[in-house]
């Protein structure tokens, strides 16, 4: 079951990819050397790797290359703390990268990311969150509520997060992610925090929630892993993201799983302080939030779109996968990325200490 | 441990060879350790000396990092928490390893290959691929579970895994290889004869082993728990996926380094552990000395 799950984050380049970038660079030094010197015959684009890059590569590498002849090549993802030392160390060789949206805000807040050039593309089609100063959020993915279908239904499953937080209610074994983001905000939730009103985190309700599920309660620490623990029956009811499951429920695994009240959690764009094409860099992030790209995209893997014009270029079938399609976001909540940047250290001191009480 | 030590073998082996020395062994040795020595250095001593040195350069006075960390209850709890776990596996891995240690030393031809294969496969083999193969096995729904209920020995599955039972069970697994080689090599050294000395000398089996062989395979003991309990202060996959509440040091360096960004927080917890490890090891080696008779601990043989 393991190797069915869409792919693990972050996997590493293959030989394939790295011949196929010795070859371009080659073609480019050799044969066209003019052009080498005009803008890159090539470009770098760091992602999580998996199914995340066979998306990103249908619709915004191919897409990108037939439109300006410039190769994206991917590239093992980089966490912030390779960001910081690329860019405190004057070594930036990477113009734009993927990373997830609260890395994007923490990088932001410490001044080591370029900011967006929103005269490049408009940004009034985009979802109001999606348009940040220092990073552009590119799909929107969810933190959500799965089950075990032989021990729940879609009927008898704790049906919000305040059931999910009670195990009085609806007996079973919990799981949830160990850390600190987003596994707050659905205790916070579970607690009776409004849903609009979830920033600042209530975090004595949010802890408040955590003791109650103490003793019924399994702790993941990685994607495969969360959707294992349901999938296997480890545990009754658990949170997921949403792209770890969709592909097992499909496959007759005894898992569902519902959008109500779901966290979205969203992959971003960055461009790095001191990127030496910054003006290729803010056109490829154009092309990456165009309502067809995006399109494509959301077909490829089920992270919903950005462009809000992209819903309509997508049929009723990839709508129910995606989590922000009209008929599934009606009760979801954007996480708030600057709130854990700045918040971030604090909160998790107090989730570690909590987990060692 | 000591780099002199295949020298001192050597001249115990050939007194007459080492007396006459053609040339000077002793600066080729020297001469040799160069290349590893500069890599170390290079790659090694200078990147561990600036995680050191970051570990006092945050805001704030030099101690700052220090002070949260000792201040901080949670901090002290994981590191304590860490300590305990690295202690347990390696007793158990120990404890584990050296009747079948023992048990190969002793074995001849296609039997010693067998059991070699058998100890070194698992080696080889990805410690995540090991650690999920573990939850298939201890899981709720899992092979262990499941077997036991069908046998009617439990009416309700057990919790086998994330609560530090199942993390420990791995973990001396994956660690068994690192204490059975290092006894191995001392025990297949230990001369037979020895022993049988001793039971002409009148000692039955138990007094042969106390005391003959026992402490002439301590060298074996001490380097296996070394290795195993300093690689298990470390240890990230197995305890993220099979451990339960509570948290490793590792994971705690991890999140400081890159999800919180707070570099000298991260360079100051590893520079405790790495500080706290050396002590232990120091402290180890005096106990092992004097276990072994005032000798160090690579020469008791």
């Amino acid at each position: 079951m393991i190797t069915k799950q869409p792919s693990s984050k972050r996997s590493t380049f293959d030989r394939r990819r790295v011949l196929k970038g010795m070859a371009a660079t080659s073609v480019a030094l050799t044969g066209f050397p003019y052009i080498a010197k005009a803008k890159p015959a090539t470009m770098t684009v760091p992602n999580s790797g998996g199914a995340l890059e066979e998306a990103f590569k249908v619709a915004y590498f191919d897409t990108f290359q037939k439109k300006t002849g410039i190769q994206i090549l991917g590239a093992p993802y980089m966490d912030t703390a390779r960001v910081k030392a690329m860019v405190e160390n004057n070594a930036v060789d990477v113009d734009i990268l993927n990373i997830d949206a609260t890395e994007a805000a923490a990088l932001a807040r410490l001044g080591l990311l370029e900011p967006i050039d929103y005269s490049v593309f408009d940004k009034s089609t985009l979802l109001p969150a999606a348009a940040k100063e220092h990073y552009v959020l590119v799909d929107v993915a969810a933190y959500i509520m799965a089950w075990n279908t032989k021990t729940f239904t879609a009927e008898t499953r704790p049906k919000n997060w305040a059931e999910f937080f009670d195990p009085a209610t609806k007996e079973g074994q919990r799981s949830l992610w160990k850390l600190a983001p987003q596994t707050l905000e659905v205790a916070a939730m579970g607690g009776g925090q409004a849903r609009d009103k979830l920033y600042p985190i209530d975090l004595d309700l949010a802890f408040k929630s955590l003791d109650r599920l103490k003793a019924d309660l399994t702790w993941w620490t990685s994607g495969a892993q969360s959707a294992q623990l349901v999938i296997g029956g480890e545990v009754d009811v658990g949170t997921v993201w949403n792209g770890r499951v969709f592909k097992a429920k499909n496959d007759g695994a005894p898992v569902d799983y519902t959008f109500d009240n779901a966290l979205y959690v969203c992959d971003s764009m960055v461009i790095p302080k001191g990127a030496k094409n910054k003006k290729e860099a803010m056109e490829f992030l154009a092309n990456m939030v165009d309502a067809t790209n995006q399109a494509t995209f959301s077909k490829a893997i089920p992270y919903g779109p950005v462009n809000t014009k992209s819903f309509e270029l997508l049929d009723a079938k990839t709508l129910e996968l995606l989590p922000n399609s009209p008929q599934n976001g009606k009760t979801a909540v954007f996480q708030d990325f600057d709130y854990w940047a700045e918040k971030g250290p604090e909160i998790f001191e107090r989730f570690n200490k909590w987990l060692v009480g | 441990m000591s780099l002199a030590m295949p020298e001192r073998r050597l001249e115990k082996l050939s007194p007459s060879a080492a007396r006459h020395r053609p040339w000077s062994p002793e600066r080729g040795h020297a001469l040799l350790l160069l290349p590893p020595l500069l890599l170390l250095v290079a790659f090694f001593v200078i990147p561990l000396a600036d995680v050191v040195l970051q570990s006092f350069a945050g805001p704030g006075h030099p101690l700052t990092q220090y002070e949260r960390i000792f201040t901080q209850s949670s901090t002290l709890q994981v590191l304590l928490y860490t300590f305990q776990t690295a202690a347990t596996v390696t007793l158990c891995t120990l404890v584990l390893s050296y009747p079948v240690a023992f048990v190969v030393s002793r074995a001849k031809g296609n039997l010693l290959h067998l059991s070699l294969a058998l100890i070194l496969i698992p080696f080889w083999t990805s410690t995540v691929i090991r650690t999920y193969a573990w939850i298939v096995i201890l899981q709720r729904r899992g092979v262990l579970n499941e077997m036991m209920l069908d046998w009617g020995w439990i009416e309700r599955p057990l919790k086998l895994m994330s609560n530090g039972v199942g993390m420990q069970i791995a973990m001396i697994h994956i660690m068994l290889p690192f204490m059975v080689i290092p006894l191995l090599n001392t025990m297949r050294g230990i001369d037979g004869n020895l022993l049988r000395a001793a039971a002409v000398l009148g000692a039955n089996p138990l007094r042969q082993f106390l005391s003959v062989y026992l402490p002439l395979s301590l060298p074996g003991v001490s380097a296996g728990s070394i290795l195993v309990f300093i690689s298990s202060l470390g240890f990230y996959i197995t305890p993220a996926l099979l451990g339960g509440q509570k948290t490793m040091v590792a994971v705690l360096i991890e999140q400081q380094a890159s999800r919180l960004l707070d570099w000298p927080m991260a360079s100051a917890l590893a520079t405790v552990l790495l500080v706290v490890t050396c002590l232990l090891f120091l402290l180890y080696e005096r106990a092992m000395r004097f276990a072994g008779g005032g000798k160090t601990v690579g020469e008791v043989s």
